[in-house]
């Protein structure tokens, strides 16, 4: 590798990775106030445990992502099946642009155009009544099913279709193949693509904003009305465990699918 | 060497069968039977549609026109599911996530077949291949050749009328290719189950078939038992197919009663000898086809030819290797012809080196004859 | 429509199923939806809840159905310059922080993909979890590092460099510093994809004719990596100009930004129909962009 390579992966390292750092040296702040140290102090973690506010929108936030990602993991499976077992049909070219669409769509746009869904939908089918955590569940579902059709469709690319036909050639039906064949083969991918649409939808603020309704205030949603107002040390605190968590999930998954592939050959 | 056996000669019809992907022809109104017990190989190189033709009777394809029956039911349209065939594939297909012992009972189960009944067929498969002690197994902790024989035993522990098999050995390496063949042909004979094997292989489908067919661009050119083929192709596709050949081509000058052809090769100042039992018209262009392991090498130039094509030449290069030895001898024609000699004695012809001076002879009957 | 009826002809009723479960959940929550976008965007602003007039209202004394379809909504957005200035900035920043990010990323890519396998997962794993982490946290961690009493400025006033804090935050400056920082994972990881494919040899190849290292960059590796070029840029863009995060924490008054018109026009006037008008112009904007995108990732998924 050039020097040029190497300094450029360290300075683009360290700017990805500074502030993230900064952040979490400042979460253990004892002073109150502005960038200077005040000796150390875990006070601020112990304050988030008791703000019942913050649990709350956690508990929100996790019950959002969770079914989130089980539906976009559903939908997102089927789409991606289709895409790359079903071959040609009549209108399929309109379905690929339909599901790679929300993987760019602006977040402000998605989330303006399901809120006028959801109204509309009060007022022709009656419901949702009220939005909550159901219309932001289906918002979540639609844009993270994106990212999963494309985590799945790379996985069905590469599996030997030959398996699929043995399964068939010995008598399995086509249901009985994708679940006793296709899934079992796939389902590092699935599980995957359940992460990666769970910390997104984890992580939403806009499409949220949007599709959410009274008592139903997610966590990015409440720490940025806190950030609109000040930087604050409990804030630093709460992201610090936010960051930490998803990263040691992330690199557990990693190390995980790196043991699998090696196993693999 | 192969006997002869009495097939119920139509168990697998294959009536001009055409497969169409737009306005590409894979297979071209092919027709085929096949017997009941017999080893038919399809033998083509890539894209002569030996394996469309194959994944048709398995139902993976549909068919355009024509239509294929199997113990006199047709396959338009049955899902591969409900066809009474099982394949082999070329990657074997092993179900990656499930054990030895669960790759073969899985076509089972999916019979609803009795669990102690799939319990006692699964052994008895893998003790057939030999694999018993390997049940719990995964499919990467085998070697290839395991590999193969659990893909076998898969596809026979459903007892099927036929077993198709695409390539069965293209994944093996060469010296372990033989043992598996003889292995594979012992099973067939013991089970009685036809087979139907897609190779690209010559000598493959020459060692397994019983008969082969020979495909290319989408049709059927000829087919026969593999002596019949090699010795007396139909066409020079097959017999270059097949094989090494030496080409000469030229014209009839004279052809006498008993068969006896005269030609004058093209272009140089030399005459071959050929019998044939074809009618040939006098200057009809020819090619004239020998078989380098036809021709015999004497070190000897002066010596008396004992055959109808006697040559003197000019050994240019000499490759040896183990079985056989092949020698490139430059005729003093101008042409050149590679001849191989089976290593059967030590000494055999071990006093021609390169340069030196030879005598190449031929008889009359052990070539081909082509109209061109 | 007739073309989706028809889809539901020849197949079997499995394979209807499986096409039809994603097909309709994709029609009803992502494309219906922009049209319901595109309707309100036609309708007058009301006080009421929602804030919307209907577009047809049916008379009951004349016995017909009067049309309230309104273009004012569009006349709005270009008579008052705010929105054509956010439209305009929206895209120049955009597009100045996707060059930005391909000129970081692109050898950060290249570098990746020159490591041997094993830290090549490792570096990969690096860029992977910013990817992952609220893009929230990441922009909010920046104010903490440009605001008066913040880390920069505490640092340079301590070792004397200056006297007075500086304004970074709600700058132009910390715009595109948000938007390079947030997207810069999602350039790298298609360029990485595009470089990694390439055949190794056909640079040694190239050097092997006589090429220096920079036209065999040129001619060889560049060419190759053109789709993840497109891939990347795409990637970063179009999410960019109608971004709202980054311009509400770290932007100013001074740098507009349209998703950020969008939310107030939503959230602080309750314009709804305003607010549709200003989605539809965006997205009208970025319909070429989108387009290439798709187009990009058609190809590459081999179809």
């Amino acid at each position: 590798m050039s020097r040029f390579l190497k300094i450029s992966l360290f300075a683009g390292f360290s700017f990805l990775y500074i502030p993230i750092f900064i952040l979490i040296f400042y979460s253990f702040n004892a002073s109150k106030r502005g960038a200077v140290w005040g000796g150390f102090s875990t006070e601020w973690y112990g304050k988030l445990l008791q703000d019942q506010q913050i649990l709350d929108a956690a508990w929100i936030s996790f019950k959002v992502a969770f079914l989130s990602a089980s539906g976009a993991v559903i939908i997102g499976t089927l789409a991606a099946v289709v895409l790359v077992r079903m071959g040609k049909f009549r209108g399929r070219s309109m379905f690929s642009g339909l599901v790679s669409a929300p993987l760019v769509m602006p977040e402000v746009i998605t989330g303006i155009s399901l809120l006028l869904l959801f109204i509309s939908f009060k007022e022709f089918l009656g419901w949702p009544q009220q939005r909550g955590i159901a219309t932001i569940v289906i918002a979540h579902t639609t844009f993270t099913a994106a990212f999963v059709v494309l985590v799945v469709q790379s996985r069905l690319y590469a599996l030997d279709k030959s398996l699929e036909e043995a399964s068939a050639d010995l008598g399995a039906t086509p249901f009985e193949t994708f679940f006793y064949v296709t899934v079992p083969i796939i389902a590092p991918s699935l599980a995957a693509g359940w992460m990666l649409a769970f910390i997104l939808s984890f992580d939403d603020l806009v499409i949220a904003s949007f599709t959410s309704g009274p008592g139903s205030t997610t966590l990015p949603m409440l720490i940025y009305s806190k950030v609109k107002i000040a930087v604050s040390p409990d804030v630093n605190a709460l992201a610090t465990i936010i960051v930490v968590s998803i990263s040691l999930v992330i690199a557990a998954l990693a190390i995980f699918a790196f043991k699998n592939q090696k196993q693999e050959h | 060497m192969k006997t002869p056996q009495s097939y119920q000669e139509d168990f697998i019809s294959i009536n001009n069968v055409t497969k169409k992907y737009g306005d590409y022809t894979a297979v071209d109104s092919v027709s085929l039977e096949i017997g009941k017990g017999e080893i038919f190989c399809l033998l083509g190189g890539s894209g002569s549609g030996k394996s469309t033709l194959l994944r048709m009777i398995a139902g993976f394809e549909e068919i355009t026109s024509g239509d294929i029956l199997i113990d006199s039911d047709s396959v338009n349209g049955v899902p591969p599911n409900h066809l009474p065939v099982n394949m082999m594939f070329q990657s074997y297909a092993l179900f990656p996530h499930l054990t030895i012992e669960a790759n073969v009972a899985y076509g089972l189960k999916r019979e609803g077949t009795a669990k102690q009944e799939i319990k006692t067929r699964v052994a008895e498969m893998l003790s057939l291949v030999k694999l018993s002690e390997f049940a719990k197994r995964k499919p990467d902790q085998l070697s290839g050749g395991q590999r193969q024989r659990v893909a076998l035993a898969r596809a026979l522990v459903k007892r099927p009328k036929v077993l198709l098999l695409d390539e069965p050995l293209g994944a093996l390496d060469k010296n372990l290719r033989e043992e598996t063949q003889f292995e594979l042909m012992k099973i067939q004979k013991e089970l009685g189950i036809t087979f139907i094997v897609v190779t690209h292989d010559q000598e493959e489908a020459m060692t397994l078939g019983d008969r082969i067919g020979v495909m290319d661009r989408g049709r059927i050119i000829q087919v026969g038992p593999p002596r019949e083929l090699y010795e007396q192709p139909n066409d020079l596709f097959i017999a270059n197919f097949l094989g090494v050949l030496n080409h000469f081509k030229g014209r009839i000058v004279s052809t006498s009663d008993d068969g006896l052809c005269d030609i004058k090769l093209k272009d140089i100042d030399m005459h071959v000898k050929v019998s044939t039992e074809l009618p040939f018209e006098d200057d009809q262009p020819v090619v004239v086809t020998v078989r380098p392991e036809k021709m015999e090498i004497f070190s000897d130039p002066q010596g008396k030819p004992g055959m109808q094509n006697p040559f003197i030449g000019v050994v240019t290069s000499i490759a040896y290797m183990g079985h056989l030895t092949v020698y490139v001898v430059k005729l003093e024609a101008g042409i050149e012809v590679t001849i191989t000699e089976s290593n059967t004695h030590l000494s055999a012809k071990a006093d021609i080196s390169e340069n030196d001076t030879v005598r190449v002879e031929w008889p009359a009957r052990s070539s081909n004859i082509f109209t061109r | 429509m007739k073309r989706f009826l028809s889809l539901f002809s020849k197949d079997s009723l499995g394979k209807k199923t499986i096409i039809g479960i994603p097909y309709i959940w994709f029609l009803i929550f992502f494309l219906l939806p922009l049209f319901y976008v595109l309707k309100i965007s036609f309708s007058e602003s009301i006080i009421a809840s929602p804030p919307i007039a209907p577009l047809f209202e049916y008379d009951g004394d004349e016995q017909t159905l009067i049309s309230t379809l309104r273009l004012s909504n569009y006349g709005y957005l270009i008579e008052d310059n705010l929105y054509l200035l956010a439209y305009l900035s929206s895209i120049k920043i955009a597009f100045f922080s996707t060059l930005i990010t391909l000129l970081i990323g692109y050898p950060m890519a290249l570098a990746i993909t020159r490591a041997n396998k094993r830290l090549q997962l490792a570096l990969l794993l690096l860029v992977m979890l910013p990817f992952f982490t609220s893009l929230l946290i990441r922009v909010y961690a920046w104010i903490g590092i440009l605001r008066t009493d913040g880390t920069i400025n505490t640092i340079l006033m301590f070792i004397g460099v200056i006297d007075e804090p500086i304004v970074l935050l709600q700058t132009e400056f910390a715009m595109y510093l948000g938007i390079v920082y947030a997207y810069l994972p999602f350039m790298i990881l298609p360029l990485y994809a595009a470089l990694e494919k390439q055949d190794k040899s056909l640079l040694e190849a190239a050097r092997d004719l006589g090429a220096s290292p920079a036209i065999a960059f040129l001619t060889v590796t560049l060419p190759a990596s053109v789709s993840g070029i497109v891939a990347g840029c795409m990637l970063v863009f179009i999410p960019a100009v109608g971004e709202f995060v980054i311009p509400s924490l770290l932007g100013g008054e001074s740098t507009l930004m349209i998703g950020r018109v969008l939310w107030d026009e939503f959230f602080a006037n309750r314009d709804w129909p305003v607010a549709s008008a200003v989605a539809i112009v965006m997205l009208a904007i970025l319909i070429i962009p989108i387009m290439l995108f798709q187009n990009q990732q058609a190809k590459s998924s081999g179809e």
